[in-house]
């Protein structure tokens, strides 16, 4: 009875550490394109792991957060699998020191508080020194977690996709 | 001798008030001109700098006044166009000087992050799963588990150093924590492992090599772990990049003797088996 209780306790640790290990998946994802984690976010239910771009001429950090939103239980994860949306962030830092440019971030700033996430899309926004570009996508953990080289490749290919996708929409910020 | 405070015309706003002597020094000097309007405490109505007698001529600036913040505040005011460039270009330069220090600031108060981040990189890239992560940003636990045989490899992460300061004097400072552990189909070494627990708590300062044993009879783990300090900047330098076979290398050592510790104390069948 000792050892089934054990099994049982370990194995739904594990469904419910799915999450962190996508967490851990996305680090060395992120690492074997050349970005380096420099900053962490844990939560329960959401994780933010923040990346330096080094060597990269346009962008400056990209932040990734996780979110699982079905799959914490058996019940949830046979129903559902485990969903989880991955909100992709790129930031491109401009050294800004001119009032004109100073001004002309301000006005950004404003119209931009107006407006509202494209579903889908990439949202542009200013702050202070920074243009940042955003988007998310749902993926479903399964795909990349406990599946070897197979998973790890899949992630690197899906982040690939999206920090390309950021980089050009804010190429054009870049001075 | 007493000054007035003296009001100008800015835009179409008043702007003020500014000292009298710095006034009439950048009205003589040209930065100001005479036909901006100006008011004084006692004129009913405004007029222009040019036609504000001067009361005791243009008196002398007093010591230290030319690098006052309100004389500065005039001359950018009645700056000509190529003036304002002159002291925007100045403004960029005061700017660009500060962002290498916010820079090292920054990489002082990160460096922890980065050790962090280095270490699940390596323990995912050798076959283990992140299954826990807690951070407030300065302390920071992450645990590791190897799905194939469920052993696990857990550290602790203190930022001693945050400050770009401390990190000069002393280096970027961390104390790691590392624990092992194992999965145990035994009662009674668990059992063994929490009165060793007991034990190890009663040690008041975990003394540089000191390895400590905990149990948990809920999930049936038995841990060993030992209390270290490194120094993150061994591993990552100034540019953000990360030496990954150092790392490894001296993670690979720790992990080493904490399987060997374990493993002779309570299993000792299997204390000649290996792999991180």
């Amino acid at each position: 009875m000792f050892g089934i209780l054990a099994n049982f306790k370990h194995a739904a640790e594990i469904r419910e550490s799915k999450d962190e290990i996508l967490v851990g998946e996305l680090v060395r994802a992120m690492a074997r394109q050349g970005y380096v984690a420099c900053g962490f976010s844990a939560h329960s239910d959401w994780q933010r792991v923040q990346f330096r771009t080094v060597g990269d001429p346009v962008l400056h950090h990209v932040y990734i957060t996780l979110n699982r939103m079905t799959g914490g239980s058996a019940i949830s994860e046979a129903l559902m699998g485990s969903q989880a949306s991955l909100v992709v962030t790129a930031e491109v830092k401009n050294l800004v020191s001119d009032p004109d440019d100073l001004l002309a971030m301000y006005r950004t700033d404003l119209a931009n508080l107006f407006k509202m996430p494209a579903l889908g899309g990439i949202k542009l926004n200013h702050e202070m020194n920074s243009v940042f570009a955003t988007t998310t996508k749902y993926v479903d953990i399964g795909k990349f977690v406990m599946r070897g080289e197979e998973g790890a490749d899949a992630l690197v290919l899906l982040l690939d996709g999206v920090i390309d996708a950021l980089r050009d929409r804010l190429r054009t910020y870049k001075r | 001798m007493s000054t007035r405070a003296i009001w100008i015309v800015v835009d179409g706003q008043p702007h003020g008030p500014h000292e009298e002597a710095a006034v009439a020094r950048r009205l003589a000097a040209g930065d100001l001109s005479g036909d901006v309007g100006a008011w004084h405490e006692g004129l009913e109505t405004w007029t222009t700098l040019a036609a504000l007698a001067p009361r005791d001529a243009t008196p002398a600036a007093p010591a230290g006044a030319a690098d006052g913040a309100i004389d500065d505040s005039v001359a950018v005011i009645g700056a000509s166009s190529t003036d304002g460039e002159a002291h925007e270009a100045a403004f960029a330069g005061l700017v660009r000087k500060i962002w290498k220090h916010f820079d090292q600031s920054i990489f002082a108060s990160r460096v922890d992050e980065v050790l962090l981040g280095a270490l699940i990189t390596i323990m995912v890239e050798r076959g283990s799963a992140l299954i826990d992560i807690t951070s407030d940003g300065s302390n920071h636990y992450v645990r590791f588990e190897r799905l194939a045989d469920k052993s696990r490899v857990y550290f602790k992460v203190n930022h001693l150093t945050p400050s770009a300061v401390a990190a000069k004097v002393q280096g970027h400072l961390v104390s790691v924590v590392v624990g092992y552990g194992e999965f145990i189909d035994n009662f009674s070494v668990i059992w063994n492992a929490i009165k060793a627990e007991y034990r190890s708590g009663l040690l008041q300062t975990a003394e540089p090599g000191t390895i400590t044993v905990d149990g948990d009879m809920e999930t049936r783990y038995a841990y060993v772990q030992v209390d270290l300090y490194w120094n993150a900047g061994d591993y990552v330098s100034d540019a953000w990049r990360v030496d990954y076979a150092r790392l490894g290398t001296d993670m690979d050592a720790v992990v080493h003797v904490l399987r060997k510790y374990l493993r002779g104390r309570f299993r000792p069948a299997t204390a000649a088996q290996g792999g991180v």
